[in-house]
């Protein structure tokens, strides 16, 4: 067995080279695999910083690992104004967070402050929710850059949600006219037209359900609040007269902000001047109306009346939009309830036009402070239960930076898991969909290999017991199709495929190849071994063709069948070029041609964890057929 | 009984020839909806409304065949596309399919029937679904139709417009309200912008019309454009390139930008860092979680305000695949090729592939023009993961231009086409191109000009090509005489083989288990190779059977130039193959075969990346020699460059032979093992005793054992290789500059994206002459004992 004679020295020094190359070798072959696993963990912070390779350092430091969740919540398309605002600090050009002078110690008054904060955040109305933090393109599943973010779990609750009000997707389908395949595919509505004048979300009833889903089982400090005070420091900011400078904003507006942090929304119009003339533009043309109220009187209601006859022409206008004629048409105090467009229209644009006295603005910071006013009643008690000095209600700021320490630190465990397994969740959601393709796979891979076995080993046992000239023949024939390279026959198969109707189902993928000539010869080969007397034993014990067949041929057979067996199935599972020409639809795709196709959107840790699990599968047929893959090494290979 | 047999397998034979010509004729029906144009055989819809009109028009017409693609829009996937789609133009009439040139013809004949109701129908644009509008921001409810339009003026068909709603005289409109649009994106503090919001580049129709459409159009200066136009409808045109111009200069912008992606881009607005920025609504779609580049749902567009409104400089076209990292880069030949076979055929095979070859000629031409095309963003990028994730075969593309790009070459045959599209645009838009004739010359030329041009026809090369052809012929006589030869061996085995059947025998049953197979392979196998002979007897180029040629495709594969270069790429494959994809294994298994501890563990992890498949090997490898990946992390460790390595010419070969090696090195190692270690150990002893060392024992005890079986895997590993296509494909897709272009290779770019299944199939046929002959040693090799199935 060896060629080495273990006595002689030099053979020995030669051994000493050999074996050490073949270990390295060895774990050179596997470097593919271990790349591609550590490729799977990757982040959309890694795609920022141009790093190939994922950096999970901060998962296991504490104080990185929360940078790291503030930077993936409120990262907008690679901006950090949300941040921003909120802290009250400057990130850097590249969005990167410098520093966080506003983050809480661990201990002291940031948990009763954010248990404070999330108390109000839930007597506060829905539209007061910006979903800032549960941005739209972390939801979409499985896009170019969809490496990570924590809201996907906010997806999956949503989902969750969905799956247990309705029960069946085609319910869902049916109710809101949306054409989700399954739960999996299901998005989260966009609801960024919150943000500015022109939404009006309660129309649409997909937008009202997942309103009602976020009213009602989200985690609410996952949420952002509209603040009024960022927005308008926001808007403040781009105004081209302001520019972002400070100076010029005190020019602008008269006033002797020391810094931008210290400019707030006035809830009420400001004294006449400058200031309120941004006012005035910025709460009628650019803030949401659900952010507005307005103080209802009945000569305003009267003027609003009237406004709505002009608006709509005439009395019977009004009549035929509101049921009832305009001088019964009640005006109220705020849109949110409003459930009709054109309600809704008129009170916004009624809301351009009234009298700046009768309008305020009231942000999610207002709310809060109302909340504390009623909560605690004056600021010494607040202070008192907070352990820190509270110099007024008007100065508390919005306690973000507490709500995002509480959160972090009650769902640490689920943002840890998210990180490392984001990807291979998204890739296991998309293969499992409606459109399954692990289950197109299997169901091939299966039914590929119990045909072609069964095809098979019927031909070559015939070959075998029947060897006849034509015959005889046409198993040269058979053989001589096998070197025939595939594309010689893709063309006219898919033609005739399209004629026998075929395409787009498994049969096209199974039946062209499931005869296969070296299978044949394999098979034949073996059951030429079998003794004649075994045939004739039986065959004198009354046994028909068919027995002889099943208790004959197939028993002693055995060992090649399963050879031919393991063949079968894996070429089946890794077959590619036939799959994409004839599986067409995305419904009948199989796991290589998804494969294929991720590759040109997919990220690269998508992809990566899309090959590790489409690895999986062979890998586990491996190590339970080994014994059968390790006789079969010794057949000559096509 | 034999007789029987012989005449039911013959009827059957004839049956089944005879049933493809059999089947009942079909309606056409093409569909000019928006969401259906650019494709033949398609349905590629945009949209819940399209959807639920063009089912509506299925029910109407219950008889229309229509084969939906989900596959075609494969943004920046070539040959993906244009597989599918010659398969579907293949198949023939009976699928859906809009072609701009018959559009007209096929209306009159009764064969089809326009849907043109939809939104993409400019004067319903009142009646356009209010998400689409809202969600894309755009005053000017462009969207869609500039789209059409401009496939259908580049294809030179006045009366596609026409019949889609779309005339010269809304065109003026469109580009009036572009800019508008233009015009208040002019936002101070901005560097630049133009705002366009189009799934087609609007943006280049501009330029293309001021370009070609006016006397001296486009004086391009560093820092923008002027335009003077006179016609009629370029003068909207004109204000609106002003408009652009006048932004540019404002801004002070110097760069065309094209990111390679929708992210990346949005970080270098938010830098300030980019004038014009181009991004394909497909980009965006990606972000939007639409798979393969299809919105489904316009109101998610809608949270791509802010990336929309505030910044000014927004986009237009597709071009992710010809761009990286704010170069413009454009591969002269690869895009001629892409804009001459889709003007060939007169149609746009994919939007955005075909299309954007076009748009990006003219994006080259200006940015040459401009100065535009700058290289110093490349930099930046020299590991930036959206290098990594194009398409394989964009590697080639990607590296070819980068080291040529600089400057653009001049390239008279690129610059003619470019001249010839723009006066047929403005014929077009003057209205003196009669559709008809002119476009049916137009058309022959191009197809002359694709399919003769590089054909040989003097008769020198006639005689040449006769000469090999009868080579070929008598190699394949050699394989057929030594078919003949197996067969007689074959018959002389009979006795001996059937020897094993005992007992009676009972045909029935036998029949019945030995019909499948037969029906199978018959079906499958002798009908598509005989149908596949005929196609390569005939110029069968698109659907239709083609016209009889004879020998003429033989010949042209023998004679055409680029047979020699794919002749030694397969040369040099296979040598390559041969040390890593066979002498390496064997090598391995001599190691491994007196292993002295853990053989197992090693063999495992030996055979473990035989459970990747074809695709994961590519996109494996992909990665591995990525910039910056572990095979150029060994190679910097060993103190050389990095480098792209299939990106080159001069490596790309060995780039794409070791992939397919490591995946079967552990296989056809440990196939060599087993017939190693099936050799007697008393045979060495006894060597050893007579004194034999270390070579003589090889010599005399190792190597006449597994002589047989190295013989076998041989044959079968020759075979292999040459059929290989899929891992060359996936990696290279030939390239790059046709450094892998190997003849599996070559005969899929000819049936699939060249669209020549006569040519493809010839060449088919001059491979089977050679394999054929190796098969044959095979079988031979194969019956002669060499099986070793131990029995349990």
């Amino acid at each position: 067995m060896l060629p080495f004679r273990r006595a002689a020295i030099h053979e020995k020094v030669v051994q000493a080279i050999v074996y050490p190359v073949t270990l390295v070798l060895a774990a050179m072959v596997l470097v593919p695999f271990v790349m591609t696993l550590a490729l799977s963990f990757g982040d959309v912070d890694d795609f920022w910083a141009g790093r190939k390779w994922p950096d999970l350092r901060h998962l296991r430091n504490p104080g990185r690992f929360y940078i790291h969740y503030l930077a993936t919540r409120y990262d907008y398309w690679g901006s950090m104004t949300g941040f921003d605002e909120l802290y009250g600090v400057q990130t850097d050009a590249a969005g990167t967070i410098l520093a966080l002078p506003a983050v809480p110690e661990l201990k002291g008054a940031w948990r009763k402050r954010a248990a404070d904060g999330i108390d109000c955040l839930r007597l506060l109305p829905w539209t007061h929710f910006r979903p800032l933090f549960t941005g739209w393109f972390y939801y979409r599943g499985c896009s170019a850059n969809d490496f990570a973010a924590f809201t996907g779990l906010t997806e999956l609750d949503w989902k969750r949600y969905l799956k247990a009000t309705y029960g069946t997707i085609e319910r869902v389908n049916a109710k809101f006219g949306t054409t989700f395949i399954s739960f999996p595919s299901v998005k989260v509505p966009g609801l960024a037209s919150l943000g500015d004048r022109s939404g009006f979300p309660a129309a649409d009833p997909w937008l009202a359900e997942y309103i009602a889903f976020l009213k009602t089982t989200v985690k609410r400090e996952r949420c952002l609040p509209l603040l009024g005070d960022a927005a308008w420091r926001g808007w403040l900011r781009v105004q081209p007269e302001i520019g972002g400078d400070l100076a010029r904003l005190n020019a602008a507006l008269g006033g002797t902000y020391p810094a931008w942090s210290d400019v707030t929304l006035s809830e009420t119009v400001p004294a006449p001047g400058p200031a309120r003339r941004y006012w005035e533009t910025f709460v009628r043309t650019v803030v949401s109306p659900y952010l507005l109220e307005l103080k209802v009187t009945p000569g305003l209601e009267q003027s609003f009346q009237k406004f709505l006859r002009g608006r709509h022409g005439s009395g019977e206008a009004v009549q035929a939009r509101y049921g009832a004629p305009p001088e019964s048409v009640r005006l109220p105090a705020n849109a949110r309830d409003l459930a009709s467009a054109t309600a809704y229209a008129d009170w916004d644009a009624f809301s351009r036009e009234a009298p700046a006295e009768v309008i305020m603005a009231r942000g999610a910071d207002a709310w809060w402070r109302q909340f504390l006013r009623e909560k605690y009643g004056t600021p010494e008690r607040a202070a008192e239960a907070w352990g820190v000095p509270v110099p007024g209600f008007d100065a508390v700021p919005w306690p973000q930076p507490e709500i995002d320490r509480l959160d972090w630190a009650n769902h640490r465990f689920e943002y840890t898991r998210e990180v490392l397994f984001k990807n291979y969740r998204r890739v296991w959601s998309l293969m499992t969909d409606a459109t399954s393709s692990l289950l197109n796979t299997a169901l091939f891979a299966i039914v590929f290999t119990v045909l072609s076995v069964a095809v098979n080993a019927g031909a070559a046992y015939v070959l075998s017991r029947f060897g006849l000239g034509p015959i005889q023949m046409s198993l040269v024939f058979f053989l001589a199709l096998a070197a025939f390279p595939i594309e010689a026959m893709a063309v006219p198969n898919f033609l005739l495929l399209r004629n026998l109707g075929l395409l787009n189902s498994l049969w096209a993928l199974v039946l062209p190849t499931a005869v296969n000539g070296y299978y044949i010869y394999l098979l034949k080969s073996y059951f030429d071994a079998i003794p004649r007397s075994y045939y004739e034993e039986a065959t004198l014990e009354g046994a028909s063709e068919w027995r002889l067949f099943w208790f004959v041929g197939i028993p002693l057979a055995a060992p090649m069948l399963a050879v031919v067996g393991l063949y079968a199935l894996l070429w089946s599972y890794a077959n590619f070029m036939w799959a994409l020409i004839v599986c067409q639809q995305r419904a009948h795709w199989t796991l290589p041609v998804m494969l294929f196709n991720m590759n040109t959107w997919a990220a690269t840790p998508m992809l990566a964890a899309a090959i590790m699990i489409a690895v999986l599968p062979p890998l586990v047929v491996f190590i339970f057929a080994h014994r059968t893959l390790q006789r079969s090494l010794a057949l000559p290979r096509f | 009984m034999r007789r029987m047999i012989r005449v039911v397998s013959s009827l059957f034979l004839f049956a089944c020839l005879l049933a493809p010509a059999a089947r009942a004729e079909r309606r056409i029906v093409l569909s000019a909806q928006l969401g259906l144009v650019p494709w033949k055989g398609v349905g590629h819809i945009h949209g819940e409304s399209e959807r639920a009109a063009f089912d509506k028009f299925l029910a109407a017409h219950p008889e229309a065949d229509v084969q939906e693609f989900d596959r075609l829009w494969l943004p920046g996937q070539a040959w993906g596309a244009a597989q599918v789609m010659s398969l579907a133009a293949t198949a023939g009439p009976d699928l859906a399919y809009l072609d701009f040139p018959d559009l007209a013809r096929y209306a009159r004949e009764g064969l089809i029937q326009p849907i043109d109701d939809l939104c993409g129908n400019w004067d319903e644009r009142d009646r356009w679904p209010e998400s689409l509008v809202e969600g894309l921001k755009f005053e000017d409810k462009t969207w869609g139709i500039v789209s059409l339009a401009q496939h259908a003026v580049l294809a030179g068909n006045r009366e596609a417009l026409l019949s889609l709603g779309m005339t010269e005289t809304s065109m003026p409109r469109t580009f009036a309200g572009i800019a508008d649009v233009a015009a208040k994106l002019n936002v101070p503090g901005r560097r630049a912008g133009l705002g366009v919001v189009a799934g087609r580049p609007l943006a280049y129709l501009w330029l293309a019309l001021a370009r070609e459409t006016g006397q001296d159009p486009v004086i391009v200066g560093k820092h923008g454009i002027e335009a003077t136009l006179d016609s009629e409808p370029a003068k909207a045109a004109a204000e609106a390139i002003a408009t652009l111009g006048a932004a540019l200069r404002a801004g002070g912008a110097t760069v065309l930008y094209v990111a390679p992606d929708a992210l990346t881009l949005r970080k270098e607005f938010a830098a300030g860092k980019v004038g014009l920025a181009l991004v394909s609504l497909a980009d965006l779609d990606d972000h939007l979680g639409g798979t393969a580049g299809e919105i489904r749902d316009f109101a998610a567009l809608q949270p791509l305000k802010p990336f929309l409104g505030p910044v000014p400089g927004v986009m237009a076209g597709s071009i992710l695949g010809y761009t990286v990292g704010g170069q413009v880069l454009v591969l002269p030949s690869y895009i001629r090729d892409g804009v001459r076979r889709s003007l060939a055929f007169g149609f746009y095979t994919d939007a955005t592939y075909a299309g954007s070859h076009i748009e990006t000629e003219w994006l080259a031409l200006l940015g040459q023009r401009a100065g535009w095309v700058r290289t110093d963003f490349l930099p930046r990028y020299p590991k930036h993961p959206a290098l990594a994730s194009f398409p394989p075969h964009w590697a080639g593309v990607l590296s070819q231009v980068t080291a040529r790009a600089r400057p653009m070459p001049p390239d008279p045959e690129f610059e003619e086409l470019a001249i010839r599209l723009g006066e047929r645009l403005t014929k077009v838009l003057q209205g003196t191109l009669e559709p008809g004739p002119a476009l049916a010359d137009a058309q022959q030329s191009f197809e002359e000009e694709i399919h003769l041009k590089t054909r040989r026809t003097s008769s020198k090369w006639t005689a040449i090509g006769w000469i090999v052809l009868a080579g070929f012929a008598a190699l394949l006589g050699f394989g057929l005489w030594r078919l003949v030869a197996a067969l007689r061996d074959e018959f002389s085995m009979l006795s001996r083989s059937t020897a094993s059947a005992g007992g009676v025998r009972h045909w029935d049953i036998g029949l019945v288990l030995f019909a499948p197979a037969a029906i199978l392979a018959i079906i499958f196998g002798v009908i598509p190779l005989l149908l596949g002979f005929k196609m390569s007897l005939s110029d069968h180029v698109l659907r239709g059977g083609g016209a009889f040629t004879g020998m003429r495709n033989y010949l042209d594969v023998i004679v055409t130039p680029t047979t020699l270069t794919v002749f030694l790429n397969t040369v040099y494959f296979l040598s390559l193959s041969f040390l890593l994809g066979f002498v390496a294994p064997f090598i391995l298994s001599l190691a491994l075969s007196s292993f002295p501890f853990g053989l197992t563990y090693v063999r495992t992890a030996f055979f473990m990346p035989a459970v990747a498949s074809a695709v994961v090997i590519a996109i494996l490898w992909q990665q591995m020699f990525d910039i910056g990946g572990p095979f150029n992390t060994l190679v910097h460790f060993l103190g050389f460059a990095e480098r792209k390595w299939l990106a080159e010419p001069s490596t790309a070969m060995l780039a794409v032979v070791l992939p397919p090696a490591w995946a079967t090195l552990g296989v056809a190692g440990l196939t060599y093992l087993a017939g190693l270690s099936a050799i007697p150990e008393a045979l060495y002893e006894e060597a050893e005793l007579s004194g034999a060392g270390l070579a003589e024992r090889f010599r005399h005890v190792t190597w006449p054992h597994i002589k047989p079986l190295v013989g076998i895997n041989l044959v079968g590993w020759a075979i292999t290789a040459t059929r290989t296509a899929e891992q060359v494909f996936l990696l290279t897709g030939g390239g790059p500059d046709n450094a892998t272009y190997i003849v599996g290779v070559d005969i899929f770019t000819r049936a699939y994206v060249s669209i020549r299944f006569g040519y493809a199939m010839a060449e088919v046929w001059l491979l089977v002459a050679i394999i054929l002959v190796f098969s044959i040693y095979q079988m031979r090799g194969v019956r002669s004992g060499q099986l070793q199935v131990t029995r349990e």
